[in-house]
């Protein structure tokens, strides 16, 4: 009950299910009630005066034989409907028992019925169903159901047996054996439950396509003998020249409700997909995109109210870029938070930043921020991203494009799917060079990408292969070559090895730091390797929860952490050269749409006070770094961390004297 | 010493394409250490993609057959077992996967994955006894019942969700756990966490581990001894302090000095090479590191070296080392303390 | 492409006509009655000449066509026949056969289907990106839902629904035929036009039938697609939108809509014969419901053989353009 509850509440029950069910509802109530209403007897032959058009006293007219037409079509619906019922169950219960076993099973059971399956599918099944249609003597509805079955079972074993397949390989299978489930219980227990929309959804399209075949089939005159179906009333209708004659109360009628009962069908099933699939939430993309242009311009007008004293001394140096109380706020129907709350950091030419914080702290929205490339239900919400004297989240779109690349570049993580799998390697660096620089020659460009890919390790002859030939560490070289081929000024690299092997990883990352070296650009690195970024980067900014909360020399933050949370996430990962004991951090990071108030760190923190419950801190200049943090600059540095207040190995008792998070 | 776990001379192949263009990968190759059954210890078996270290999981854990050699679980060959031993085995040897939201069945709250082996392995003879062994079991790693129970496995984290994994394998009172890249799926600072409560289990409930991984640096910190894989052959093994700040191997030594430390003092010296594009030039059926190794030897590509145990507590599989003595029985547990 | 994928398909396509040639030599089979002498009963019954013994006739009709012959030496016989393109002679059109019916009544079929259904899943695939792209008119996605109900309603049900407005009220089509019976044929634009004035109801059956469906199917794939991070790397390198929609957007779309065509021709095919009958149009269908009527067997199993030829031919073919399409099945190691 709770679990039908949770059901109706959420989002995935819309309105085309609703619609749907409701359509073939209002059908099948019809067809039950309506003898109540309407004397069935009218519809038998000869009892009222014949081809009457409609009238008070009977509603649909009469056909040609002296039919109540209301009364046949009341007849006709169940008939339909029943012979659909038939063939569906049938249909996708022998798909689900033999899509199970070829799915679940595996070896030559599968190999038989998959090829038995796959060659009856070759054979056009309305033929068939034309050859035997025709010569059964006396059709009846529910043989015709049953024949149908047999033609189609093919395409629920076919969906079945897939699922399955990808079910088998999930990780939750192997848990349930170590759990002592044995193979029938996994079938049942695991498999199974996983099943039920898939076998819904084939439920829906084996009842559609039965009734589809079957009513074209009646309407020719091979239907069931004597039986008002719907599909048989339109071959009557046509017989007797209904059409011709613009007796449309005849003909029309059936097909109306035909076409109801199809788009019923129709709107359960795209209601059941989106069950399945929560992503296709239609037109997001249009609307959305209207949105963002508009929130940039908002932007650009209500900065004035954000600035604070925090960017101090920033105005004086000639900044590569700097970025001033930038907010990207994520709005959805759970709620909305700022992914990036007010972040403000410059960066000087050639200089290599690292920015370091956990999932969910905002990094990777920051750079696509910074290239103004946010998506819904993403939106930047205000502040300035300059780019020496420009601004550019006030850019047109126009001028935003012809900027990326040339002047802001993006590395992307796992390049295994950030290159178009059907585009050859040479061609994706040649449209991006195109856009920008449109006066080579055919011979130019080739040269320059031979050139661009040499210079990233890689052999010129890349250029001629297709992105799935080559390996993990040669596609994230490819997108060094995209992003540095045009000589920009800035390259943001977000976590641009942490799909790769440590060895792969090192010898990515030395060709990545030659090329940045070699133009002069400036980098921001994003990621979660501390080791990495302290390897690789000038200066440093730690993000948690959306905002900067310290920021400055690598060398001066990795020595003396300011933040409490610097400190702690230092202490929490391991180190080859000590063998210490594990220190984790207290607490969960918190979601995005449920931050405490004040400090967002607060909850977790081993120094919090009772300013930092109520009071956000700002950044401050302290001791050569950025610091948002209340410690200061009363505090001369960071206290010792209490070790009652930090999780020990062994103690698997929960920390006391800090705030408790709220959940 | 009786073996809890004994791999023995060990090898796994697998075959694929079409009949008439097949293709052999040899996944594991002869392989043999054991896991003792008088003491908790914890082995580290660390490598890169494609290393054998995920197929060597899936034959300690019995979920595939060795196309050579042998498993043998407290004397009793896995490959011969009747299903009653092959239950019990179930029960005492538990994984832990690496993907924290796939091991869930997402039509479940993640209570079922923590009652049902209670059932299956009788663990508790009433309701309120495995409402209890539940408790403390998640308490054990640090999570509080009261937040987690009930839910969906999509309502908690990464953490969270990998915590409740570690529950639920000491819930069935093993006593050898395989845990395969535990923590890599996990973010940084919850890793400590997770690592420590496998370090509780191996101190304070004496369970075994083998801890699965391609980051050297937690295997550090975590493990007792170390098995060092590359192309599916034991290149180097012994005490894990040893093996990592001191490696022999050529392979090793690569590995180790491709870490990024924290310690700045320490920079990567400038290693940056092509990458390479083609597998041209020779296939090597001795040693699997031959082509990249700039110390290789004609009889390197010819056949396998043996594992050469330069002292108590290390061996090495490199012919730099063949003055030293061939390492018993090609066992790895040999060299461990 | 390698050869084990060109010969693996070629493999099934020779078993698949091989079970499906034997499934249609069992079905009539199993069919009670006698196709002979029902045959011969009417054909008596129209010419009025009571007195000729049936069972007589009928034997030597059966001995003609061997039907009176042990199943399996039948079956080698079909076989045999089958290969030589021998479908027989039809009872009812006696001596004409079958093959020369077919012969005269594919080419309209064919044309129909083809130009029908590359019109609709053109026509359909570019609505449905254009459902997508963002710069579109607000107005147009008005017409989502009329698609949506235009889908689900069956070619055939299409069909006399537009015969009967447009020829039986509005009398602007002919209300069915392939050509006026009045007209002389020849090879002039005359002819061309009056065909193609025949044939437009029909093919806009099919058309709009089935754009609906397409255009759906095109517009979830294309949600699906423009969701990818290549999708998204292609925007940060500064790439115009419109290339990025159409070259990194719709070109991978495509792909699993062509999959899909392939597996719908099968009811496309179904639905076509279905759309023939009721506008009497010469094709396949309408062969196949008339020798159905008169119970003229070896057309019966003509047809349905040259059907099944058609459709397993058609996937064939489409499993030899489709790597050409994508690299990876192409260039796979």
């Amino acid at each position: 009950m709770n679990r039908l509850l949770r059901l109706l509440n959420s989002q995935r029950i819309t309105t085309n299910l609703i619609i749907g069910l409701a359509i073939l509802t209002i059908v099948v109530l019809v067809s039950l009630l309506g003898p109540l209403f309407v004397d069935m007897d009218l519809a038998k032959v000869g009892e009222v005066p014949p081809s009457k058009p409609p009238s008070a006293e009977y509603l649909l007219g009469t056909d040609s034989q002296g039919r109540d037409m209301l009364a046949v079509l009341i007849s006709a619906i169940p008939q339909t409907l029943k012979m659909g019922l038939i063939a569906g169950i049938v249909g996708v219960s022998i798909g689900l028992l033999l899509g199970l076993l070829s799915g679940f099973f595996g070896g030559p059971l599968d190999t038989v019925i998959r090829v038995f399956a796959d060659s009856l599918m070759t054979v056009p099944g309305i033929a068939i169903l034309l050859v035997i249609a025709s010569n059964i003597e006396s059709m009846t509805v529910e043989v015709m159901g049953l024949t149908v079955a047999a033609l189609a079972w093919m395409y629920p074993t076919r969906t079945i047996r897939s699922q399955v397949l990808s079910i088998r390989e999930r990780p939750y299978m192997a848990v349930a054996r170590a759990n002592g489930e044995s193979e029938l219980e996994v079938l049942f227990r695991e498999v199974m439950p996983n099943l039920v929309p898939y076998v819904a959804a084939s439920l829906v399209a084996s009842i559609n396509g039965a009734i589809l075949a079957t009513v074209g089939l009646e309407s020719l005159g091979l239907g069931a003998q004597n039986v008002h179906t719907l599909g048989t009333t339109i071959y009557w209708a046509r017989r007797y020249s209904a059409v011709l004659r613009g007796q449309w109360w005849w003909w029309a009628p059936p097909i109306i409700v035909v076409s109801l009962i199809f788009i019923g069908l129709f709107l359960v099933s795209m209601g059941l997909d989106r069950f399945a699939n929560p992503a296709l939430s239609g037109q997001g993309s249009a609307l959305a995109r209207r949105r963002k242009r508009d929130a940039r311009k908002d932007a650009a007008l209500s900065d004035a109210a954000g600035v604070t004293g925090a960017v101090a001394g920033s105005q004086a140096e000639p900044a590569l870029l700097r970025v001033e109380n930038l907010r990207v706020v994520f709005e959805t129907n759970a709620g909305s938070g700022l992914a990036v709350d007010n972040v403000s950091f410059t960066m000087q030419p050639g200089e290599r930043m690292g920015l370091v914080g956990e999932s969910g702290c905002g990094k990777t929205t920051m750079a696509t921020a910074i290239m103004s490339l946010v998506r819904p239900p993403g939106r930047i919400a205000g502040g300035r991203v300059m780019l020496g004297e420009t601004d550019l989240l006030t850019l047109s779109d126009e001028k935003l494009r012809k900027m990326r690349l040339k002047e802001i570049a993006l590395v992307p993580q796992a390049a295994m799917n950030s290159l178009n799998p059907v585009m050859r390697i040479g061609e994706q660096l040649a449209d991006a060079i195109r856009v920008h620089e449109d006066t080579l020659s055919q011979k130019e460009l080739d040269t320059l990408i031979a050139e661009s890919l040499v210079n990233v390790g890689l052999l010129a002859e890349v250029a001629n292969r297709y992105p799935h030939q080559l390996s993990g560490g040669m596609k994230q070289r490819v997108t060094i070559a995209i992003a540095t081929v045009l000589g920009p000024q800035l390259i943001i690299a977000d976590e641009p090895t942490s799909a790769l092997d440590v060895v792969v990883q090192q010898r990515v990352m030395l060709t990545l730091g030659r090329v940045q070296k070699e133009l002069g650009a400036a980098m921001v690195l994003i990621g979660h390797d501390m080791g990495l970024i302290a390897q690789f980067s000038d200066t440093i900014g730690v993000l948690y929860a959306g905002k900067m909360v310290e920021r400055g020399d690598i060398d001066t933050v990795l020595n003396e952490p300011c933040h409490p949370y610097t400190r702690l996430l230092i202490d929490s990962l391991p180190k080859l050269e000590s063998e210490s004991e594990f220190i984790g951090i207290p607490g969960l990071p918190p979601a995005l749409f449920n931050r405490p108030d004040g400090c967002s760190f607060h909850p977790r923190c081993p120094f919090a006070f009772a300013r930092c419950q109520t009071e956000i801190p700002e950044p401050q200049l302290f001791r050569g770094r950025q610091v948002a943090c209340h410690l200061y600059p009363e505090q001369g540095q960071l206290p010792p961390i209490p070790v009652s207040s930090v999780v020990v190995a062994g103690d698997g008792a929960l920390p006391t004297g800090i705030v408790e998070a709220k959940s | 010493m009786t073996e809890l776990l004994k791999v023995s001379n060990a090898s796994k192949i697998f075959h694929d394409g079409p009949i008439w263009r097949r293709e052999t990968t040899v996944a594991v190759d002869n392989i043999s250490f054991s896991i003792a059954d008088d003491r908790p210890t914890i082995t580290g078996v660390v490598g890169e993609s494609g290393s054998g270290k995920t197929t060597l999981a899936l034959l300690l854990l019995g979920y595939a057959s060795p196309s050579k050699g042998e498993v043998v679980y407290r004397g009793q060959n896995l490959a011969a077992m009747s299903k009653q031993e092959r239950f019990e085995f179930r029960r005492v040897v538990q994984p832990i996967f690496q993907d924290p939201f796939a091991a869930f069945n997402p039509f479940y709250r993640v209570d079922h994955v923590l009652q049902i082996p209670i059932e299956r392995f009788g663990l508790a003879s009433s309701e309120e006894e495995a409402e209890q062994l539940i408790h403390d079991a998640l308490q054990l790693v640090g999570l509080r019942p009261a937040e987690t129970l009930g839910r969906f496995p999509h309502q908690l984290s990464g953490g969270q969700r990998q915590r409740i994994m570690v529950a639920r394998a000491l819930l069935c009172r093993p006593q050898l756990i395989i845990a395969d890249e535990p923590v890599s799926m996990v973010d940084a600072s919850l890793r400590a966490t997770i690592l420590a409560s496998l370090q509780t289990l191996n101190r304070d409930l004496g369970i075994s581990i083998v801890y699965i991984t391609h980051d050297l640096t937690t295997a550090h910190q975590v493990c007792d001894n170390i098995i060092v894989m590359y192309g599916g052959q034991v290149v180097e093994a012994g005490a894990v302090g040893k093996v990592i700040r001191d490696p022999h191997h050529p392979y090793t030594q690569l590995l180790v000095s491709s870490i990024p430390l924290m310690d700045r003092s320490k920079r990567w010296e400038n290693q940056e090479s092509p990458e390479p594009t083609e597998q041209k030039g020779r296939v090597s059926v001795g040693c699997k590191f031959a082509p990249r190794c700039s110390h290789a030897e004609e009889r390197c590509w010819i056949a396998p070296p043996p594992l050469y145990q330069t002292d108590a507590t290390r061996a090495v599989a490199c012919v730099l080392y063949d003055d030293n003595p061939v390492l018993a029985q090609h066992d790895v547990s040999g060299v461990f303390r | 492409m390698s050869i084990t994928y060109v010969l693996q398909r070629i493999a099934q396509l020779i078993l698949i006509v091989f079970i499906a040639i034997t499934i249609n030599f069992i079905l009539p089979r199993m069919i009670p009655g006698d196709p002979v002498e029902s045959a011969l009963t009417t054909k008596i019954a129209i010419s009025g000449n009571v007195s000729v013994d049936v069972q007589k006739v009928a034997a030597a009709y059966r001995e003609k066509f061997g039907l009176d012959k042990p199943l399996w030496q039948q079956y080698l016989n079909y076989l045999n026949d089958v290969f030589h393109f021998e479908f027989g002679v039809s009872l009812v059109k006696f001596p004409e056969t079958v093959m020369s019916q077919i012969q005269s009544a594919l080419p309209w079929t064919i044309g129909l289907m083809l130009v029908s259904t590359i019109t609709a899943f053109f026509v359909g695939s570019i609505l449905g990106a254009l459902f997508v792209w963002p710069s579109t008119p607000k107005l147009f996605h008005v017409l989502v839902s009329p698609f949506m109900l235009l889908s689900t309603i069956p070619f055939f049900l299409l069909g006399i629904i537009l015969l009967s407005i447009f020829a039986t009220e509005l009398r602007i089509f002919p209300p069915g035929g392939g050509f006026s019976p009045t007209l002389i044929r020849g090879l002039n634009m005359e002819t061309a036009l009056d065909i193609l004035h025949h044939s437009i109801l029909p093919a806009l059956s099919i058309i709009l039938g089935g754009m609906g469906a397409w255009a759906l199917g095109m517009r979830a794939m294309m949600i699906t697609v423009l969701g990818e991070d290549y999708v998204a790397f292609a925007e940060a390198k500064g790439l115009h939108p419109r290339r990025v929609f159409l070259w990194y957007g719709m070109r991978n779309a495509l792909l699993p809509q062509v999959t899909q065509l392939a597996l719908s021709l099968g009811s496309v095919l179904g639905g076509t014969v279905l759309v023939e009958a009721i506008f009497s149009y010469p094709g396949i269908g309408t062969l196949l419901f008339a020798a159905i009527a008169t119970k003229d067997y070896f057309v019966i199993q003509g047809i349905v053989l040259i059907l099944i030829f058609a459709l397993a031919g058609a996937l064939f073919i489409i499993d030899m353009v489709y790597p050409l399409l994508d690299p990876r099945i192409r260039y796979s190691s």
